[in-house]
């Protein structure tokens, strides 16, 4: 039995490349994936454990709370340089050097070429602005060229960046922070180690006293690094260290501080592993769909070799068995395949951040156990697993259907399937239902209905397949003759079959629709909540902070504004990140923004849920809605907010805000701010102008007073929405490009069902080309059939995408998503692009289908 | 290879009253020591209005023979020509338009495309052509064939005999030059096969249409006018007006020599 299993396996290797391709692509991403992210976490391991060689002890305050601007995950209480004397007197410890760095991501920090040109992007690795270490075995930096920088006004920076720039020492760079731009000398260029950056970005090393100037350290520095005479271990040093320092800081040794920052940045990258294999998991899942197809349909095309096989005494049990080995077979291949294409995708993409700048130091691909053991555990799982229906079904073949003409599968419309069907949809659609509350405690039932929709719309598929197909396939008979007629029947002629191969479509599909929906919906709501609450005319913020943290900018600018002619008030909007004790003890790391509540009722309608802006005093705070709901906080409560300079204020709730654009976050009094921070830094200042000025004027006013900070823009209404919502468009770009894998599995199903069904038709189409058909007539058959199983699948998709992102947006009525909005446009696009994408899967069905010899075709027996 | 005296007996050789012909057709397979000649040297005339049978044993080269000059295969050396047409200058775009255009064609089996009804079986070669068809010779097609109320009825509706009747219908609906029948009654009990030849005889004798049957059934080839005998891929006899025993008799002659 099992060499029959391998015989028929071999008999056909062809269509068993293309039924393995689903699979492998999924196994290539899920495994590539892995083998990337191990690859960067021993790069960092490498390359923090490296650059801290020479660190024998490390100094640094003690954390003040997780999260944190300029890229660092944690806030730690900064040191005094009065400790450098104190850890220098420590027996043992030979040098001490004080050290800090503020990480840029956005446009918080960036550096400008003598021509204008801003040198690393907005998007890419970060602009690092350091202290040069004036101690070589304690630097992660080997001077390369020139000198290090000894004056304020002199500037380091990497090789890479000197190249990339084409700068050479002694040309004047500008640098642009938070506090704006200033002018400096570049005095020298330094290697990595041994790589001309670091992991791709941009270093900028200064003086101690300028970086800390630009950083907004004032006179603190963030760690002390420190080499031992080398009389005693690291870990004995740290010790004493440890025991000379005042409460509040700790000492490390200089490999427990690599650990440390590798892990933190690797945390980073942890949820972008997990984001990725979300989407590995959704085009396993797709993957799935076609490979159970794919077996159904072989196993049809089979029935009379299984019915031979029964009729001469193989039992139930072995037929199963030579299916399921079957299976095991093709996903051991797939798994193999994928694993090897996963690595090839990491290597891939390694090359490809090179070549964009952000070289990575080479570690070597790492390629763990976990990755293989769970490359073959998916490939072969999922293909045993999707192979079982079938595997069942082939054993129910009987031994008499060896005798008779093998039948096309016409069924579909069982009456368990209709009924399980129904069920699933009225299931589906009661809690979905629920959503019309707009009560965001619905959120799980809503979950729940839109999984039970999805499997409903699918285990129904083969019952309204045929009808529909006729529906979507009625207007082409007039379009296209016999031709479309044929296409059209085709697609109608199993149900089980069509309705699978869409199935696979449709997930992929209602993920697209319900997120371009949802996103459509954010877009809308913020764009209505401007438009009634905005009544400002102007606003000044930083351009296109992107996804990290908001940049801010220094309040002289809002003051400069609110100087300006035809400019009748300014309201700012100030932040940080704090932390923040609630009643019951509980903590947690939060954006605060710091408001002037006067100014800000003239320029923003904010929408209040209890109270008003102005019940905001110096010792006062508004929360959000869901703050205050998700910790049972009431006004008159009393809340702890710390601030990165370890000062704690104890502030009274004085409102509660139901807002979603400029007060998502708790407010604070502007005033309050400046105690609890550094530097004080604002993100955002609304600009009035007075009745009957003329905007163009106050606006070209604005830009001068701005042109002065780099980095800085003046936004008009419209301006200010499209920055709202541009966060959305790209988030939305995002998820698009992680479905196309999805969308990719089902197009090389439909291709796959097309071939196969081909195989199948063999006589007929001979018959078809005996009795005139062209060949460009065939092909154009194959390819409506494609279009319209493409079509089917994107239409259901989008049913299924609309209906629940509809119950979503209800749902979350109260959190800010006031408008339920369908972007017609973009859905009528999606269906077209899934009927272009449907005639490129049918490219190479229906070549194979013309190039049938006509002959060959009548004479099959 | 000398011209039979049946052929020669022939009216005056005339484009109009030749349906097809073939001239010197030899068609071999493979080539050096596995080469199999399926047809040698072969002329042949088909003439309009007359209903011609082929016969042989297996092997003999008859179903080649029709195959080449359907279109639906190439010959090695020599010439088809259906009407004024020369086939083999035909590029395989031209073959498949002729075949849509003038020749009608009937399978012993597998006739019917699964998923039409019997009219959009029978309309099919006009439809691929997009032409309008010639509605009262449907009619009277439709008519002849007898299916009645079965016309809007799948394949897999229809009986063995009404699918092949289906079938003829097709073949004959675009009124083609000539109509070529593989084996038509093979599969089907003798008095539905007799039904199907007396309708294509009618065919032939009334609606003034041209049919070639590859048969090996001594019965069928009775119905038709004309019977050409072939052996190792030459014509090695022929036979007027031919009856189910004087064929038979014919048959069993082969292998004799």
């Amino acid at each position: 039995m099992r060499r029959v299993t391998l015989r028929s396996l071999w008999e056909h290797k062809r269509r068993l490349i293309s039924t393995v391709l689903a699979i492998v692509l999924g196994v290539a991403f899920m495994s590539g994936t892995f083998v990337f992210a191990d690859t960067i976490d021993k790069v960092f391991d490498d390359l923090f454990a490296e650059v801290n060689e020479g660190i024998d002890v490390q100094v640094q305050g003690e954390e003040l709370f997780e999260g944190g601007f300029g890229g660092g995950s944690t806030t730690r209480k900064l040191l005094d340089l009065s400790l450098v004397d104190e850890v220098a007197a420590v027996d043992g410890i030979e040098r001490v050097v004080p050290f800090v760095q503020t990480l840029g991501f956005g446009s918080t920090n960036r550096v400008v070429g003598p021509d204008g040109e801003l040198l690393g992007s907005s998007s890419g690795p970060p602009t690092l602005i350091e202290s040069w270490i004036t101690d070589e075995t304690l630097s992660p930096y080997r001077l390369f060229d020139g000198a290090p920088p000894a004056a304020d006004d002199e500037i380091a920076l990497n090789v890479a960046a000197v190249e990339d720039a084409g700068l050479s020492i002694g040309d004047t760079v500008t640098v642009i922070s938070q506090f704006g731009s200033s002018e400096y000398r570049l005095v020298g260029s330094f290697t990595f180690g041994g790589a001309k950056s670091s992991a791709g970005s941009i270093s900028a090393d200064f003086t101690l006293a300028e970086a800390q100037r630009l950083g907004g350290f004032g006179d603190q520095v963030q760690v002390l690094l420190a080499a031992g005479d080398g009389s005693v271990e690291d870990a004995v040093l740290a010790g004493r260290v440890q025991a000379a320092l005042p409460d509040g800081y700790e000492a490390l040794t200089g490999e427990e501080a690599a650990a440390q920052t590798a892990s933190a940045v690797q945390e980073g990258f942890a949820f972008f592993r997990q984001i990725l294999v979300i989407f590995g998991a959704i085009a396993l899942l797709v993957g799935t769909f076609i490979i159970s197809n794919t077996f159904s349909i072989l196993i049809a095309q089979r029935t009379r070799e299984l019915a031979l096989l029964r009729a001469i005494g193989a039992s139930r049990r072995q037929v199963l068995t030579s299916v399921l080995l079957e299976a095991a077979v093709i996903g051991l291949f797939a798994a193999v395949l994928g694993l090897l294409g996963g690595i090839a995708l990491a290597i891939g993409v390694t090359a490809l951040l090179s070549a964009i700048g952000a070289d990575l130091p080479s570690a070597g691909l790492v390629v763990s156990s976990t990755t293989i053991s769970i490359a073959f555990a998916v490939g072969l799982g999922v293909t045993v697993l999707a192979s079982l229906l079938p595997a069942v079904q082939a054993t129910r073949v009987p031994p008499l259907a060896a005798l008779r003409d093998v039948a096309i599968d016409r069924s579909g419309a069982s009456r368990i399937r209709t009924v399980a069907g129904v069920l699933l949809l009225v299931g589906a659609v009661a809690l979905l239902g629920q959503a019309a509350g707009g009560d965001s405690d619905a959120l799980p039932a809503v979950g729940l209905g839109a999984l039970l929709l999805i499997v409903g719309a699918i285990v129904i598929g083969p019952v309204l397949a045929e009808p529909t197909v006729r529906v979507l396939g009625a207007w082409l008979p007039r379009l296209r003759g016999i031709t479309g007629v044929l296409a059209t029947e085709n697609a109608a002629r199993s149900p089980k079959r069509t309705s699978a191969t869409a199935s696979a479509l449709l997930i992929g599909v209602a993920l697209v629709g319900f997120i371009t929906i949802f996103a459509a919906s954010a877009k809308a709501s913020i764009e209505k909540q401007v438009d009634t609450g905005f009544t400002g005319d102007f606003v000044i913020q930083s351009e296109a902070s992107g996804f990290g943290p908001p940049s801010g900018f220094p309040a002289t600018v809002a003051d400069a504004a609110a100087d300006a002619a035809g400019v009748e008030s300014v309201a700012s909007i100030g932040f940080t990140q704090a932390q923040i004790t609630y009643p019951d003890g509980t903590q947690s790391a939060t954006i605060v923004t710091a408001i002037d509540p006067a100014a800000m009722t003239q320029a923003y309608d904010v929408q209040m849920a209890e109270g008003q802006i102005t019940d905001l005093g110096p010792d006062g705070v508004i929360v959000p809605l869901e703050t205050a709901e998700g910790n049972d906080l009431a006004v008159g409560d009393t809340v702890d907010v710390q601030g990165n300079n370890g000062t704690t204020v104890e502030l009274t709730i004085a409102a509660i805000s139901d807002d979603t654009t400029l007060l998502r976050f708790l407010a604070i009094d502007l005033d309050t701010l400046g105690e609890i921070v550094t530097e004080k830094l604002l993100v955002r200042s609304v600009v009035t102008a007075s009745d009957g000025a003329d905007l163009a004027v106050v606006q070209a006013d604005l830009d001068r007073i701005v042109a002065a900070t780099p980095l800085i823009e003046v936004l008009d209404r419209d301006g200010f929405v499209g920055t709202l919502t541009d966060q959305i468009t790209s988030f939305l770009n995002i998820i698009y490009g992680l479905l196309l894998l999805s969308i990719l599995i089902a197009l090389i199903g439909i291709a796959n069902t097309l071939s196969l069904s081909i195989h199948e038709r063999t006589r007929e189409l001979g018959l078809l080309r005996a009795v005139g058909m062209s060949r460009s007539q065939l092909r154009a058959a194959v390819r409506w059939e494609a279009v319209i199983i493409a079509v089917l699948g994107t239409m259901v998709g989008l049913g299924v995408g609309l209906i629940v992102s509809w119950a979503l947006v209800t749902t979350l009525g109260g959190l800010g998503l006031s408008t339920f909005a369908v972007p017609v446009r973009s859905m009528a696009t999606v269906v077209v692009l899934a009927a272009v994408l449907g005639v490129l899967a049918s490219i190479r069905p229906s070549r194979r289908a013309a190039k049938l010899n006509v002959l060959d075709a009548i004479a099959t027996e | 290879m000398r011209n039979l005296p049946g052929m020669s007996a022939a009216p005056p050789a005339s484009a109009t009253s030749v349906a097809a012909r073939a001239e010197k057709a030899t068609k071999t397979y493979g080539s050096g020591s596995t080469e199999v000649v399926a047809l040698r040297d072969v002329d042949a005339e088909f003439p309009t209005g007359r209903f011609t049978a082929i016969m042989g044993p297996s092997g003999s080269g008859k179903s080649t023979l029709m195959h080449c000059v359907a279109g639906l295969d190439t010959l090695t050396s020599g010439k088809v020509l259906v009407g004024d047409i020369d086939l083999t200058t035909l590029s395989d775009k031209e073959l498949t338009q002729l075949r849509r255009d003038r020749i009608g064609f009937v399978f012993q089996a597998f006739n019917l495309i699964p998923t039409l009804n019997a009219i959009e079986n029978i309309t099919l070669p006009i439809d691929l052509a997009g032409r309008k068809p010639d509605q009262a010779w449907v009619d009277e097609v439709v008519a002849t064939v007898g299916l009645g109320d079965r016309l809007t009825h799948r394949p897999s509706e229809l009986s063995g005999g009404q699918q092949q009747r289906v079938a003829v219908a097709r073949a004959l609906a675009s009124r083609p030059d000539i109509v070529f029948a593989d084996e038509p009654t093979g599969n089907l009990d003798s008095s539905t096969s007799g039904e199907i030849l007396t309708f294509m005889r009618k065919a032939v004798d009334e609606l003034g249409q041209t049919i070639v049957m590859v048969t090996h059934d001594p019965n069928a080839a009775s119905y038709a006018h004309h019977v050409l005998f072939l052996e190792d891929g030459r014509i090695v006899d022929e036979m007027d007006d031919p009856t189910a025993d004087r064929v038979l008799d014919r048959m069993k002659r082969f292998g004799d020599h």
